[in-house]
């Protein structure tokens, strides 16, 4: 059996087994942390959607672990040099996204109801802007030098053409 | 090989989300932040280890493109940055422990990073523009 083969029969195989485990889970979950109340809708779906994230996180991980996300580009373009625009969107991310989680942490029942004020979103905004123009003038002037010789190929075509007829 | 340490890991999550609502029945929004928490430190962790390790590449990040050289821009950049998201992890673990939301970081903040970012940007746009026309002129 081909290589290819053999790879997708276990990734079917392990997809299966991570959503019959999930809805394992999901069921553990209801039934050991079910609400004085009783089971609702909202709860089930509450929690269907707080596992959900988690597996991906969980997956995300794996895949990091795994080699099926190569790190080694992370903040590199595609011509193989590290991006400084990409570093300080990074670090910033890193930055808010921890004190985020700290700050949610250090409450006696921790919850993800936090405001957030303007100036925290305008910093991330200002970080992905900067990382964002670059992108931008980056594919603006390749695409510019691309169109231009392009056109001047066309135009050094056409008038040799016209040369050739008139000679 | 790598599918199997995939799959350990995957189902490793399992086990242990299991233990922790058997044992510490927590509401989905605490599982949540914890999940996310524990998700945060590994890339982290992750991230800052490749770029020491130099698994993560850095090479070239102070040098311009066009020119291989060292790039000012991009060194004031670096140093905004730098100090800039030291100052405001600063701040948050200085107001941690009683405060209940993300503080604010101040005006001066925003504006030395956008003047930061649009510095470097204002020098790339700069660069890229002559050299596109430099390009174009050679053919």
């Amino acid at each position: 059996m081909p290589i290819g083969q053999q790879t997708l029969r276990n990734c079917i195989s392990c997809a299966v087994i991570a959503a019959l485990a999930f809805v394992v889970l999901v069921l553990i979950a209801i039934f050991a942390t079910h609400p004085d109340a009783g089971v609702t809708p909202s709860w089930v779906v509450e929690w269907i959607v707080a596992l959900f994230i988690g597996s991906l996180a969980a997956l995300i991980v794996g895949m990091v672990a795994s080699g099926y996300f190569d790190l080694a580009k992370l903040i590199s373009e595609t011509d193989g040099t590290a991006s400084m625009a990409r570093f300080q969107l990074l670090i910033f991310t890193f930055v808010i996204a921890g004190g985020l989680l700290v700050v949610i942490l250090a409450q006696p029942t921790p919850t993800l109801n936090l405001p957030i004020s303007d100036n925290v979103l305008g910093l991330l905004g200002i970080s992905a802007g900067g990382y964002l123009g670059g992108k931008i003038t980056q594919r603006t002037t390749e695409a510019g030098i691309v169109q231009a010789k392009t056109d001047a190929a066309v135009k050094a075509a056409a008038a040799g053409i016209t040369d050739t007829s008139l000679g | 090989m790598v599918g199997i340490r995939l799959q350990n890991i995957l189902f490793g999550y399992f086990a242990a989300a299991a233990v922790t609502l058997v044992f510490f029945r927590v509401s989905p929004g605490q599982f949540l932040v914890y999940a996310i928490g524990i998700f945060l430190v590994i890339v982290m962790i992750v991230a800052v280890v490749g770029m020491l390790g130099g698994r993560i590449r850095t090479s070239g990040l102070l040098r311009d493109k066009a020119t291989g050289k060292f790039s000012g821009s991009r060194m004031q950049l670096l140093v905004v940055t730098v100090l800039g998201a030291a100052f405001y992890a600063g701040e948050i673990l200085q107001t941690m422990p009683a405060g209940a939301t993300l503080p604010a970081p101040p005006d001066w903040l925003l504006a030395a990073v956008g003047a930061s970012n649009g510095g470097y940007l204002g020098t790339k746009i700069y660069a890229h523009v002559f050299r596109g026309l430099g390009q174009i002129a050679d053919g």
